[in-house]
């Protein structure tokens, strides 16, 4: 009798998996994780860690021929190498995992604005350690930033800077140490990806700690932090609510104009990570973007949501696109070109942090849960 | 029959303890490892010391951490009293201050709360009430004397506090999310496709539904099962495996050990006392006495309010408008366990007009993770958190002070939506249980 209700109860279920959802298709998440996070490492992580690295060694490269030789073209050369490494830091700081997050890459190198007057300072007093927390925003590409193109009006007196009988050789050698903390941290990240590797793919849940939730998380905080708020936000006076005022001084690139280049190249850089496009060939791999399909996620308006996601970005860098001018002049006078990004931007916090998340059940913490 | 079951039912019954001293015993060592375990992870300082802010529960302010090294005191004694209840030592002072720690804890900040947290809070205040240390205790050791008889009612109101939760758990599984579309658990099972042997099937759509259905059918039925003779040694058996495979698949701590203990009460006098007689065989069998506390109508009256209260607590969301999931008025306290997967977002506003000056505030700053991914998809704790930024911005800059929030959220991933309305100054708005109106409502 017993096991008869139970048959019945079964058929009951049976009859329900068959009848209750007909418009779904898939019976079942079709998703290869562990391919997934092989592809994110080996053509997306590493070759980005790779990439950094190279062109921070163009850098040190440049960096000691301009010590050498203060020129004109040695200078340029060195502008060249630091707007590239400082683009390649884009895509990297999407990846904010493993030995990029243990070397804290975006605190490391990108805290902007940059602090001159500490700058200064330090190479009065020659007495300084990067390393030390007060100097955390007079180091890395923003400082740079500053000792390339804003210590001086014209580039002749730039060069006069640096080769200043006096202090010439302080301020050369301030360059060649944060020059060199970057490259160090170049290295410590691709020794330490070799190791990294087997367990960013090894845990393929999405649990605190394994690979899908540090990388779903350090991607929402980079675009909602460092992107949104800290390229376009801060300087074009924030969110609506913040009544305009702007801040031209907070933009990223201040001194050399490169705030345009180098935000487009963000959003970019997030899409590419987010598609799991080869870093090399820009070969489609398995992405986030996949995941999602996969999971079936849709928008409110049961649009696909890594369609959605993709769409809303490029809104954004089309309104990139149509500013001509650093975003510094843009923000000092008419602010509301940089109020269309910031609201382009905007759009994609939900579908990230909230959409995203959500359908991948990602965590945030090994506290005990019951799910309400 | 069944109608006048409750007019009845008589007080001076008395059942062999056996069944009451096994409960005990199986809950102080669950309460004593929940509190050692709580400990080693590192979560006393995370919860109740690192925190800036508490979420406190309205009209319970007052209650607040005692930090370092307050907060593990706090625990030591809890962990004691479990000891107490464990050993039947110092029986009803160990419940009291058990309950009232707990309690206590539990009361500090909401963020926490869970209804595993609710029942041991209802079990350890039910434990106080009852002679659970009469016979196979420390007390009955010091005493020389072991009553073997406690009146019935003592057994019977934990089994219908458990029959209670599990039923009313199933009756919150009877909506549409859950039943026609398997819904939080096709989002969450195929996220743990990576757990050991049966990860694979976790991917599948039929599994969400086979868990749906089985987990509502359990829900709903296993008290009925576990109380008829006939079918109670299958139904344990399921309650194991139930528990087990929810405990393999979800990050809910001790609960289902927790239940698969208690739930050995449901079983007879006869099993505990065989039992019992293993580890205590010089404890001889005594003829049942009549209860001292013949017919005490003030306890009948207790029970009756106390069970009413439980009973109608969980049906008290519907004295608000809208969608429960989404406005979460009246959503804790109410069985309401694995039903949905809720995410949000909110970015606050500071506003100070007489400075004419706006600025946004990172709850991050303030918030530690599980705080801030709590407070995104619930209203009250929005509006905590906005009274907090409220009275720190007022009073460093001695002006009144405006606050505004852009926030979304989505519930099951039907996708994300407006949630709290940006042009609401919450900064204006009052705690409580009124309706909170500035919640957008949930639409398609």
């Amino acid at each position: 009798m017993k096991s008869l209700k139970f048959s019945f109860f079964i058929l009951v279920l049976f009859t329900c998996f068959t009848a209750c959802d007909p418009e779904s298709g898939s019976e079942k998440v079709d998703f290869d994780r562990e391919a997934f996070l092989i592809n994110m490492a080996d053509n997306v992580i590493e070759p980005s860690i790779e990439d950094f690295a190279s062109k921070a060694e163009g850098l040190s490269v440049a960096t000691n021929s301009f010590n050498i030789n203060l020129s004109l073209e040695t200078l340029n050369v060195l502008r060249s190498e630091l707007k590239a490494t400082w683009l390649s830091y884009q895509h990297l700081s999407f990846v904010h995992v493993g030995p990029v997050s243990n070397v804290n890459l975006r605190d490391r190198v990108n805290i902007f604005p940059t602090n001159t007057e500490i700058i200064d300072e330090n190479i009065a007093s020659q007495n300084y350690v990067l390393g030390a927390a007060s100097n955390v925003a007079a180091k890395g590409f923003p400082a740079l930033d500053y000792l390339l193109f804003g210590t001086a009006n014209s580039d002749e007196e730039i060069l006069a800077y640096f080769g200043d009988p006096e202090l010439g050789n302080h301020r050369l050698q301030y360059l060649s140490d944060v020059v060199e903390d970057i490259q160090a941290t170049s290295t410590i990240m691709v020794e330490g990806w070799g190791d990294y590797r087997s367990t960013f793919i090894g845990n393929t849940g999405t649990d605190v700690g394994s690979a899908t939730s540090l990388l779903v998380n350090e991607y929402n905080f980079q675009f909602d932090i460092r992107i949104k708020n800290a390229k376009i936000g801060f300087p074009s006076g924030g969110n609506p609510r913040t009544g305009g005022v702007s801040s031209p001084e907070n933009v990223e690139g201040y001194f050399s104009g490169w705030s345009g280049d180098l935000a487009e190249k963000a959003v970019q850089a997030s899409i590419e990570v987010f598609k799991g496009e080869h870093f090399d060939s820009s070969e489609d791999g398995l992405g986030l973007d996949d995941y999602l399909t996969a999971l079936d996620a849709k928008t409110r308006d049961e649009v696909d949501l890594s369609t959605a996601i993709i769409n809303q970005k490029m809104m954004a860098l089309e309104e990139m696109e149509k500013i001509e001018a650093p975003y510094s002049e843009v923000a000092s006078t008419e602010g509301g070109q940089l109020v269309a990004v910031y609201n382009e931007l905007q759009a994609v916090i939900p579908l990230i942090k909230v959409d995203m998340t959500s359908a991948m059940s990602v965590s945030i913490t090994f506290q005990d849960n019951d799910g309400d | 029959m069944v109608t006048n079951w409750l007019p009845t039912y008589r007080l001076n019954q008395v059942k062999h303890i056996a069944p009451l001293a096994t409960f005990r015993v199986a809950f102080g060592v669950m309460m004593l490892a929940s509190i050692i375990r709580f400990w080693s992870n590192g979560w006393i300082a995370k919860q109740y010391i690192e925190p800036e802010f508490y979420f406190p529960y309205f009209g319970f302010e007052w209650i607040q951490t005692f930090g370092d090294p307050g907060m593990y005191l706090l625990f030591a004694a809890m962990g004691v009293a479990a000891l107490g209840i464990a050993l039947g030592a110092f029986y009803r002072w160990s419940a009291i201050l058990f309950f009232l720690s707990f309690t206590y804890v539990e009361l500090i900040d909401k963020t926490n709360y869970l209804n595993h947290y609710y029942f041991v809070s209802i079990i350890a205040f039910l434990l106080i009430l009852v002679p659970a240390n009469k016979a196979y205790s420390i007390d009955a050791w010091r005493r020389k004397k072991q009553e073997l008889y406690v009146p019935a009612w003592s057994i019977h109101i934990i089994i219908l506090q458990l029959s209670l939760v599990y039923f009313f758990a199933g009756l919150a599984k009877l909506q549409p999310d859950w039943l026609l579309e398997a819904l939080p658990l096709k989002i969450w099972l195929p996220s743990r496709a990576n757990t050991p042997i049966i990860g694979f099937l976790l991917d599948y759509k039929w599994t969400a539904y086979l868990f749906s259905w089985f987990g509502a059918f359990y829900d709903l039925t296993i008290p009925f099962f576990l109380l008829w003779k006939r079918t109670r040694v299958i139904a344990y058996l399921t309650v194991i495996a139930f528990h087990f495979m929810t405990a393999a698949l979800f990050q809910i701590g001790m609960f289902p050990y927790i239940m698969v203990v208690s739930t050995l009460i449901f079983f007879s006098e006869d099993f505990h006392q065989r039992l019992w007689k293993r580890i205590f065989p010089e404890i001889a069998s005594s003829i049942p006495e009549r209860s001292k506390l013949s017919n005490s109508s003030i306890l009948k009256y207790f029970f009756i309010v106390y069970f009413a209260l439980q009973i109608l607590l969980p049906f008290r969301f519907a004295l608000y408008p809208g969608k429960l999931f989404w406005t979460e008025q009246g959503y804790r306290f109410s069985w309401r366990v694995m039903l949905m997967e809720k995410v949000g977002y909110t970015q606050f506003t500071v506003s100070i007009p007489e400075q004419n000056r706006s600025f946004e505030v990172l709850p991050n700053q303030f918030l530690t993770p599980v705080q801030e991914k709590m407070m995104n998809t619930q209203p009250d704790m929005i509006l905590q958190f906005s009274h907090f930024l409220r009275d720190k911005y007022e009073s460093e800059t001695d002006k009144e002070v405006e606050i505004y929030v852009q926030s979304y959220a989505t519930i099951n991933g039907k996708g994300s939506r407006p949630f709290i309305d940006p042009n609401v100054d919450l900064a204006s708005m009052k705690r409580g249980y009124q309706h909170k109106n500035w919640v957008l409502p949930y639409t398609k």
